[in-house]
């Protein structure tokens, strides 16, 4: 159910998301319709292209998309979770640590002490999504431990 | 009507055989019985229909959709795989490319309904939300699931066309925002409700077996080219998420054991236990606030206002924390990182771009620390599961000025700050149509009179620390019968407004509020039809017991009439109420109030919710 008076709030939230490529029809974070009559459930796959809604999701299934659309997956992720994964950076574990290790195929623990050790290198100042997917590729590339037991690394 | 197998499919023999009366038919287009005993579908999209009559009528819309389907019509199979898995028992997946896709997508192998909690000092929140996650994953442990974030999320919701709140308050409770449903991954609601708006939310994990799921799936999918009438108090998200369970589940009976003028979201949380094994566990998402309050939960004040000012400057926080030992500097700004998000949660999202600077810099020092905290924020005792209905309905019996009274009350909605707290907003009360009547002896008759009538009662006390700074507020909309000295028993509109603060000891329920008040009473018993009280109240409430609470409220008013501004001579009123709930749905109360120096009343009352 919505709120009566924080509509006003949410709504300018949603332009901050809605300005992103990868806009999620959805409301919450603003309404953004797919069309008139669109099927809004259908805005899953029919706008699947553009990487957003594309989510090979589970580990069990990541093999079934293809690279470029792991990519656009993960850097969606970082895109819309960055101060949380900031955060599980620098803490060494968190939720999205999990996730992340879920993309790469990797052992959680170990990704997580790798991306805090190595944070600085991963997370510089300004990064953006795309540089942060970048380093976290070479770190796991560079890393023996890790690219060891990453699986799925790209 | 004949029931028909047909297309020679399979037929799970455990469930009755299809047909435009069967209860799983019903629930898949969404038919319920009007006031007059017709059926009506609560879908208002017409493509959700194969037949011109198909919202008013099960059987039409039943053969016009075996008649497609027997045509092995696709368009018709594609639209609704859902109907077709359950009249032929196969679900078309081969079939229906962009369907299969979107199963492919979900991936469905669990169902859990998250429930979100209610947002500070928004008592209009206080009804929380409700919404499906259709999970990749058994979910046979939720703590170490990879893939929760990446799940999605089904959502109904209203699709508004204005920002204006009051166009918005209007037009969904008249129903005239249609309501759609909407998929998207579970952490653009994370991101929302624990971070932005700091809600905390609550996953509830679904028992239901891989078919029903599959059937669950194929209707969101179906749900997703429709729209039906938002209604806010009615047909609102709580409720269509409900109606999706009942097709993967035709035995459960969710949407009849809702009351008929208004669902609360936290009501359908309740409902979920009431079906043996429907509910397998839950776990709890902290937001950002119930984080911070966690991680500073040992700190002192001094320690408090240090990590306050290394949000505002972490080059502070980056020459203090080297007097610190390795595991307290890891604490201290895991706590600051916690501060500045729940501080800076509205900068975070819009800008500007230094605050994400300054935040970087606190993580990058976090990540000099080489120690990996892995405390996990506790569920709170107070679930929603345990809430308390919403419903409420009181017998009182006592006297008032020498006269004896007998007192009913009857509210519709929600809550108010002496009712048991768990699952409940703690600082907030939130009351819709409050009727409350007397019946008294009055120079030898028994009259019964309107003592108050509340439109609506919203307050919200959350204490100030040293993270909040929140104001405390007060309103109130009505009738009520004067009991002052000003005009005994004038019926008058009534308005009330008050601000302040409030304050309460570290981690407890209970707290002081100061506020600056101002009553209205419209009348025509007062010169220029009316008069304003203004003055300081002071409200205390003790509630360090689960089943006591007490609530004290004592003020000290001006008064004047509106036809000139003369503020006579002052008003001291106090109530003091005491309540102990003996069981979950009943209260005991007893009620002292003083109305001016003359007029005082004493009351002893069962409450009971329902």
């Amino acid at each position: 159910m919505k709120k009566l008076f924080f509509v006003l709030a949410l709504s300018v939230s949603s332009l901050a998301l809605a300005a992103k490529p990868y806009g999620m029809g959805g409301c919450g974070l603003g309404s953004q319709l797919m069309g008139k009559d669109g099927n809004q459930v259908l805005a899953i796959t029919s706008n699947g292209t553009s990487g957003n809604q594309t989510f090979g999701i589970s580990s069990g299934t990541s093999n079934c998309v293809t690279a470029s659309e792991q990519t656009a997956q993960i850097q969606t992720f970082i895109d819309n979770n960055y101060d949380a994964i900031i955060t599980d950076m620098a803490k060494g574990q968190g939720e999205t640590i999990r996730t992340l290790s879920g993309f790469y195929g990797c052992n959680t623990e170990a990704l997580g002490t790798e991306l805090q050790a190595q944070y600085a290198k991963v997370a510089p100042a300004q990064a953006d999504s795309g540089k942060m997917m970048v380093n976290i590729n070479n770190l796991i590339d560079q890393s023996q431990t890790l690219s060891a037991s990453c699986t799925d690394a790209i | 009507m004949a029931p028909g197998i047909f297309l020679g499919a399979f037929i799970s023999a455990a469930s009755a055989a299809p047909g435009p009366s069967d209860q799983r038919w019903l629930n898949l287009v969404h038919y319920k019985k009007n006031l007059w005993g017709q059926w009506r579908s609560q879908a208002d999209g017409e493509n959700f229909f194969l037949h011109p009559q198909g919202k008013k009528s099960p059987v039409h819309e039943y053969e016009r959709t075996k008649e497609l389907f027997d045509q092995n019509n696709t368009e018709a199979i594609c639209r609704f795989p859902a109907r077709y898995l359950y009249l032929s028992g196969v679900n078309p997946l081969q079939q229906c490319k962009e369907y299969r896709e979107f199963v492919e997508k979900l991936n469905p192998k669990s169902i859990s309904l998250i429930f979100s909690s209610y947002f500070i000092n928004s008592p209009a929140s206080a009804f929380g939300h409700t919404f499906l996650r259709v999970n990749s994953s058994k979910h046979t442990d939720p703590e170490s699931s990879k893939a929760d974030l990446l799940d999605y999320g089904i959502n109904y919701a209203a699709q508004m066309d204005s920002d204006n709140v009051l166009i918005y308050a209007t037009k969904s409770m008249l129903g005239l925002f249609p309501g759609t449903f909407t998929a998207m991954p579970f952490y653009y609601k994370v991101r929302e409700y624990n971070d932005f708006e700091s809600r905390d939310l609550w996953e509830y994990q679904l028992q239901f077996t891989q078919e029903q799921i599959d059937m669950m799936v194929a209707h969101m999918w179906e749900l997703g080219q429709t729209f039906f009438d938002y209604k806010f108090f009615t047909e609102n998200c709580s409720y269509h998420i409900l109606g999706i369970l009942e097709v993967g589940d035709p035995s459960l009976r969710l949407t009849e054991a809702l009351p008929s003028l208004y669902v609360i979201p936290v009501d359908t949380v309740r409902l979920l236990f009431d079906e043996p094994k429907l509910v397998g566990g839950f776990k709890f998402r902290p937001s950002v606030l119930t984080k911070l309050k966690y991680s500073t939960k040992d700190f002192s004040f001094e320690k408090k206002s240090q990590i306050l000012s290394w949000v505002a400057d972490p080059q502070k926080m980056i020459s203090e924390l080297k007097s610190l030992s390795l595991q307290d500097q890891a604490t201290s700004i895991d706590a600051t990182l916690d501060a500045f998000d729940f501080i800076n949660a509205q900068e975070l999202v819009h800008g500007p771009k230094e605050v994400k600077e300054l935040r970087h810099q606190i993580a990058t020092e976090r990540a000099l620390v080489d120690v990996i905290t892995t405390e996990k924020v506790p569920a709170p005792n107070h679930t929603p599961q345990a809430a308390h209905r919403s419903q409420r309905i009181g017998l009182s019996y006592g006297e008032l000025e020498g006269e004896k009274l007998l007192r009913l009350q009857m509210r519709f909605a929600l809550h108010d700050l002496l009712d048991p707290l768990p699952g409940q907003p703690q600082f907030s009360e939130i009351e819709f149509a409050g009727l409350n009547l007397r019946l008294q002896n009055e120079k030898q008759a028994q009259t019964l009179e309107l003592d108050r009538l509340d439109l609506f009662r919203v307050s919200s006390f959350e204490p100030v620390t040293a993270f909040q700074k929140d104001f405390s507020w007060t309103a109130r909309l009505g009738l009520r019968s004067i009991q002052d000295r000003g005009c005994v028993d004038c019926m008058a509109g009534h308005v009330e407004l008050g601000g302040g603060a409030s304050v309460a000891p570290q981690g407890s329920l209970s707290f002081i509020s100061l506020l600056s008040k101002l009553e209205l009473d419209y009348t025509g018993a007062f010169a220029g039809s009316g008069r304003a009280l203004l003055g300081p109240e002071v409200w205390a409430r003790l509630a360090e017991w689960d089943k006591l609470s007490m609530l004290l409220k004592s003020g000290y008013k001006w008064g004047t009439q509106f036809d000139q501004v003369k503020f006579g001579q002052g008003l001291f009123t106090h109530s003091l109420e005491l309540r102990y709930h003996g069981t979950q749905s009943s209260s005991l109360s007893l009620k002292g109030e003083v109305f001016d120096e003359q007029r005082q009343s004493l009351e002893v009352g069962l409450l009971h919710f329902f």
